[in-house]
């Protein structure tokens, strides 16, 4: 029963205590380990307009862009998937095609971070599972695109039941920007960020 | 009693009589009135006179307000510089009639969440409004963009604090 005191003191301290804890900055382990933020900028550490090397160190290996090699201002896209902190993304790297007359041609940057880990989270508290009302009501002043998937394999394009996608942009000073979120069945089952022109 | 009864008779085909006049919103038009009608067929469904002068249909675009059938309507008119003369064609029909209903039941006063939800396989767009003077996003204004996905034709719903105020059936190509 004297133990009791001593191992309650040692839990809190263990519970209190991280690793990566800074001092003097109040956060949640809960919500720092628990989600990984998703805004107009990235998802996580992945941002995007970083270039190609600005990801290999994030991610501590290269990355193999094969089509991006190729010659062509028809291929300026290639996409890729990778792990990160354990979880898996899918990333998209471009060639920058608006200064093609210049050494920024052979500049790639990421243009698209997407990924289905259920530790997704925006900073209005939207995650993975959450139904479409959620992000109607949660972004009601903000510009919604909801849009049925087809299949482009298939001529006539066909519709895949129950898939949607919801594009946002969040304000007037960010339409070169979008977060995306893959829908099934009327639930969110993936994020992505994106810029609108490397379309 | 017996007057009770003579009451409750004659409400009952006036019920009814309110109800045949539905008007139904699609995404051809409202009613009679279809997007894609030349000028002259509207005039003569309307049995009125667009004057060009009066209402500037000389111009590529031209807003003007009618009563049809004891309705009141706002018609948007386009000139089709494909044709030669350019002929003027109605690009947008908006009403905000109690009576309008679309085929699922939608209408004045329905809630946001009701139109998501009953479109749900259609192409939507939510669209805040801004106050075109001062360049301020509205507070309780914005409008629910359904698209055909084979034609070119969309029904819009004007929401005011998210319930229907208006609903325009239109042609969304060269939308200016």
């Amino acid at each position: 029963m004297k133990k009791l005191p001593l191992i309650i003191l040692l839990f809190a301290a263990a519970a209190c205590s991280s690793p990566n804890d800074t001092p003097g900055v109040s956060v949640s382990p809960k919500a720092k380990t628990d989600s990984i933020a998703v805004s107009t900028k990235g998802i996580g550490d992945l941002k995007i307009g970083m270039k190609k090397e600005t990801v290999e160190k994030l991610l501590k290996h290269k990355v193999a862009t094969p089509n991006l090699s190729v010659d062509s201002p028809a291929i300026y896209r290639d996409t890729v998937t990778c792990t990160y902190k354990g979880e898996d993304y899918t990333l998209v790297f471009a060639k920058q095609w608006q200064e093609a007359d210049t050494d920024s041609a052979n500049i790639i940057k990421l243009s698209q971070v997407s990924s289905r880990s259920l530790l997704l989270k925006t900073p209005s508290g939207i995650g993975i599972g959450d139904d479409l009302c959620k992000i109607v009501s949660t972004y009601k002043d903000d510009r919604l695109n909801i849009s049925p998937v087809y299949d482009y394999t298939k001529e006539p394009w066909v519709r895949i039941k129950g898939k949607s996608e919801v594009w946002l942009t969040l304000s007037e000073l960010e339409l070169d920007k979008r977060m995306v979120f893959y829908m099934t069945d009327n639930k969110i089952e993936g994020m992505s960020v994106a810029f609108f022109e490397s379309e | 009693m017996k007057y009770l009864l003579l009451i409750i008779l004659l409400s009952v085909p006036a019920a009814c009589f309110c109800q045949n006049k539905m008007l139904t919103v699609s995404l051809n038009g409202i009613g009679d009135i279809k997007t894609g009608m030349k000028k002259e067929t509207v005039e003569r469904l309307l049995k009125q006179k667009f004057a060009p002068g009066q209402h500037r249909i000389d111009w590529s675009v031209d807003t003007l307000f009618c009563q049809y059938k004891h309705v009141g309507y706002m018609l948007v008119f386009k000139k089709n510089y494909e044709e030669t003369p350019p002929g003027v064609y109605l690009k947008e029909v908006n009403c905000s009639a109690p009576q309008l209903k679309t085929r699922s039941g939608i209408g004045v006063g329905t809630d946001k969440h009701k139109i998501i939800n009953t479109y749900a396989d259609y192409r939507m767009e939510i669209i805040p409004m801004y106050d075109s003077e001062a360049r301020v996003q509205s507070k309780t204004k914005s409008t629910v963009w359904v698209y055909d996905s084979d034609t070119d034709k969309v029904i819009v719903f004007h929401l005011y604090r998210n319930k229907v105020e208006s609903i325009s059936a239109a042609l969304y190509q060269n939308l200016d």
